[in-house]
Formats: C-alpha cells, sequence, structure tokens
C-alpha cells in the first residue's frame, strides 16, 4: 500500500491529477473490518477540468507508460494493487473527494472517503455488497447519523434510505 | 432463532469488532492477503479478461 500511495501523490506533484481520494471497499477498511477486494478505487479531480465535460483519462494512462507502470484494462497496477482512478459523477462524488480526511498508512499520508460519503455512495449504487457494506458500517456504529442524513437529503438519497432501512433493519435489535 | 444458532452469531460479531479494531496497518496487511487470495481465485480469468481498455465500470469495487 505504501508503494501504490506514493504514486499517487507523484501524479499528484507531476500536475496529472489535483485531488485524490480512496472509497470502495479499500476506503470502507479505514472504518470497519477488512473485507476482501481484488482493486483500489481511488476518485480523482484534474486541475481545470470542468465538471461539464468528458474528462480525458489519457494523461493517467501515460503517466503511468512512462514511469514503467502496468497497466491493464482501466486499471494501472500501483505497487500491486490494481488502482481504478475515477473522476467523479456527480456531486456526491464531488463532495466526497472534497471533504476527505487525510490519515496515515505505513508511513504515508493518504485521503479516505468519510464513513458517511462512503456509504452515501454505496446507498446511491445499492448492489448486495453495498447494502453489506452499510451494514457492516451500521454495526460498527462508524457513522454520525446528523451528518449521515444531511449528506442523504442533499443528494436526493433520503427515500432510497428509508427503504434500505425497511428492508434491512426493521426487527433488527 | 435456537440458542445454538444466537451463540454462532454472537461469536461472529464478536470476531467482527476484533477485527475492526485491529491497529490501520494490521488491516492494511490483512486486506492485501485477501487481494491476494482473491486474485488467484478469480484474477486472471474474471477480473481482468474482457475489459477494454479507457473503459471504466459503473463503480469500483
Amino acid at each position: 500500500m505504501r508503494e501504490t500511495l506514493e504514486a499517487i501523490h507523484q501524479l499528484r506533484a507531476d500536475g496529472v491529477i489535483s485531488a485524490y481520494a480512496i472509497g470502495g471497499a479499500v476506503g470502507a477498511t479505514f472504518y470497519v473490518e477488512p473485507m476482501a477486494t481484488m482493486d483500489i478505487g481511488v476518485f480523482v479531480s484534474f486541475q481545470g477540468a470542468p465538471d461539464d465535460l468528458l474528462i480525458d483519462l489519457s494523461p493517467l494512462y501515460g503517466w503511468a507508460e512512462a514511469h514503467g507502470f502496468e497497466t491493464r484494462g482501466e486499471y494501472i497496477v500501483l505497487g500491486g494493487w490494481p488502482v481504478q482512478f475515477l473522476p467523479p459523477s456527480d456531486a456526491l462524488d464531488q463532495e466526497a473527494l472534497a471533504r476527505a480526511v487525510e490519515t496515515e498508512v505505513e508511513g504515508v499520508k493518504a485521503r479516505v472517503m468519510t464513513a458517511e460519503h462512503l456509504v452515501a455512495i454505496a446507498l446511491r449504487v445499492g448492489r448486495a455488497k453495498d447494502c453489506a457494506r452499510i451494514l457492516q458500517f451500521i454495526e460498527a456504529a462508524a457513522l454520525d447519523a446528523a451528518v449521515l442524513e444531511d449528506i442523504l437529503a442533499r443528494h436526493g438519497l433520503a427515500r432510497k434510505w428509508a427503504e434500505f432501512g425497511r428492508r434491512f433493519l426493521e426487527g433488527q435489535p | 432463532m435456537n440458542r445454538r444458532m444466537k451463540a454462532v452469531l454472537e461469536s461472529k460479531r464478536q470476531e467482527r469488532e476484533r477485527l475492526r479494531a485491529l491497529p490501520l496497518n494490521d488491516k492494511i496487511a490483512m486486506l492485501e492477503r485477501l487481494r491476494d487470495r482473491a486474485l488467484r481465485i478469480g484474477g486472471t480469468s474474471l477480473f481482468f479478461k474482457g475489459q477494454k481498455s479507457g473503459v471504466r465500470s459503473q463503480e469500483t469495487e
């Protein structure tokens, strides 16, 4: 993970990306128990990239090639981890990227999405494994309910949250 | 739910709690072992083949 993070920092230092935040299963591991995953999802923004245009990821792949990193499909393998770089797809992703928190892994700084943003994104995606992940956060008491409800309300996910509650939480102790 | 099943679920909950409480670096090391296992099981045939370069999937893991 150290080499992965160092490579991501190098991407930023070289001006290829401007900000990043770790999301997905690896991001969740900062708050709950580790879960099996094959890749790291890294949300990234690009300097001067307007929100409403398609973002060209070719500089990322060009950078990887120039620095001798292997690419596999949309993944760039950094420090043994297949990394998927994801430009924000909506306002929720943008907010999650902007409000990511800084922590440290193996002596290297890392920016990770907040627990509440990880849950909001998992709710939006809504696959079985995303639902399971949300339940992990709830069981771990890793969420600030007021913060989460505010995020869900602002991003149009309150109804989906209520449905999730009916489906998975009703009747639970 | 019978007593045996309750005990099983409780022990699982306790184990998840133990894993959650591990130092971050220990959790990352565990994550890397899980990744290696996942890649060995299905990585080469299911994960990377058939993906087009530059096309990202809808959401990440």
